[in-house]
C-alpha cells in the first residue's frame, strides 16, 4: 500500500506545468505584436540612397503607405575595373508591396507595354481606391534612372502625385559586398 | 492523547505537502522565455530607420497649362569611374568626385546657388533634372537631397527615352 501511494504521488509531481508557460509564450507574442512594425512582406533588402541630410525621419509609421520597390535581381553586385557597380546590363524587379513584377518574364517580354499597366493597376488596388494615395519609393541606390524611372512612369499612370523617395541621413557603413540582401527574394 | 497527537503531525505534513506543490516552476518558464527571445532575434530582419525626400509628380493634366518661365536645368551624368559629371543650364560642365559623392553633393548645392543668383531666380521657379539613361538612382538622389536643401521644391524629373 505504502509503495503505491509513493508512485501515484511521485506521478502527480512529476507532470508538466502548461498553464505557466502558455500564459508566458501569449504575453511574448502580444509584446511583440505590439512593439513590431510588420513589414517583413515589402522589406526586400536593397541599398537606398544615404547621406542625403535633408531626408526627413518619419514619426510614426503611416499605414496608409504603399511602398514601392525597386531591386536588382541577383546577391553579388558585379564590379567593374574601376570597382564601380555595373548595373546598366542588369536586370531589376519592380515590387508593389509583396507583389513582384519581373520585366524579363516571357508576358512581359512578349508584351512591354503591359508592364506598366500592370504596375498602375496594382497601385489603385493597393490604394483601395482612394484618390491621391501617398508612396514610398524604395529604389537601390546602384541602379540606374532609367530602370527607376519604369516605377515614376506606373506611378505617375496610376494618378498618384505624393511621392517619397527613401534615403538615409547619414552613410551607411554596409557598402553591400558580403550582404546577403535579398535573402528569399531570387 | 497520542493519536490527537499523530493527527496534528499528520495535518502538518499535509500542510507542508500542499505548500510544496504550489510554488511556481521557473525553470521551463524561463527557459521558454529565452526559447521565444532567441527565435525573435533570429528570425526577425532589422531594418535601419529610413528617411524620405518628398516630391510632387506632376498631374496628368499638367502637359496643357501654359509653363511661364523655363525651368532651370540640371544634367546629370555618372562616368564609369564612379564620378558624376554635372550641368546647371548653359553653363561649363563640372565633375563630382567620388569622395565628395560619400559625402554629399554640397559642390553642387554652391554652384546651383550661384547660378539662381546670377540669373536672377527665385526659389519657387522650376527646375528640371536632366539625368542621361545610365546616371545611377544615388546621383539623382543626392542631386535632388542638395536642391531641397536650397529651398527648391519646384523639382521636374525628366523622362529619359
Amino acid at each position: 500500500m505504502k509503495k503505491r501511494h509513493f508512485i501515484s504521488r511521485f506521478h502527480s509531481e512529476a507532470q508538466f506545468n502548461m498553464t505557466a508557460m502558455i500564459d508566458v509564450v501569449f504575453l511574448l507574442i502580444i509584446f511583440f505584436m505590439l512593439i513590431c512594425q510588420f513589414i517583413g512582406q515589402e522589406n526586400y533588402r536593397l541599398l537606398i540612397p544615404d547621406n542625403c541630410a535633408g531626408a526627413i525621419i518619419p514619426n510614426q509609421a503611416d499605414d496608409g503607405k504603399i511602398t514601392v520597390s525597386v531591386f536588382p535581381t541577383f546577391s553579388d553586385r558585379p564590379k567593374s575595373s574601376t570597382g564601380e557597380v555595373d548595373f546598366s546590363e542588369l536586370s531589376v524587379r519592380y515590387a508593389i508591396r509583396s507583389h513582384i513584377f519581373d520585366p524579363f518574364s516571357e508576358i512581359y517580354v512578349n508584351q512591354p507595354d503591359r508592364l506598366l499597366t500592370d504596375m498602375a493597376r496594382q497601385i489603385t488596388l493597393q490604394s483601395r481606391r482612394r484618390s491621391n494615395p501617398l508612396v514610398y519609393l524604395r529604389a537601390d541606390r546602384d541602379l540606374s534612372y532609367y530602370q527607376v524611372q519604369q516605377a515614376l512612369l506606373a506611378l505617375a499612370e496610376a494618378g498618384v502625385t505624393r511621392l517619397e523617395l527613401a534615403a538615409f541621413r547619414s552613410a551607411q557603413s554596409d557598402d553591400g559586398e558580403n550582404r546577403n540582401y535579398l535573402r528569399g527574394q531570387q | 492523547m497520542i493519536l490527537s497527537g499523530g493527527k496534528k503531525h499528520h495535518v502538518s505534513a499535509s500542510r507542508r505537502q500542499a505548500n510544496s506543490r504550489m510554488r511556481l516552476s521557473m525553470a521551463p518558464m524561463i527557459d521558454v522565455v529565452f526559447l521565444l527571445l532567441v527565435f525573435f532575434l533570429v528570425a526577425s530582419n532589422f531594418r535601419s530607420r529610413e528617411g524620405f525626400l518628398p516630391v510632387e509628380l506632376p498631374q496628368q493634366v499638367v502637359h496643357s497649362e501654359i509653363i511661364e518661365l523655363e525651368p532651370l536645368i540640371l544634367h546629370l551624368e555618372s562616368q564609369p569611374d564612379g564620378t558624376c559629371l554635372v550641368q546647371i543650364g548653359k553653363t561649363d560642365s563640372f565633375v563630382i568626385q567620388p569622395q565628395e559623392l560619400g559625402q554629399d553633393f554640397s559642390p553642387l548645392a554652391q554652384r546651383f546657388a550661384a547660378v539662381l543668383d546670377q540669373q536672377g531666380r527665385s526659389r519657387d521657379d522650376p527646375v528640371k533634372i536632366v539625368p542621361s539613361r545610365q546616371t545611377k538612382w544615388d546621383h539623382v538622389v543626392k542631386a535632388y537631397d542638395a536642391l531641397w536643401q536650397l529651398d527648391l521644391h519646384n523639382i521636374i524629373f525628366t523622362i529619359v527615352e
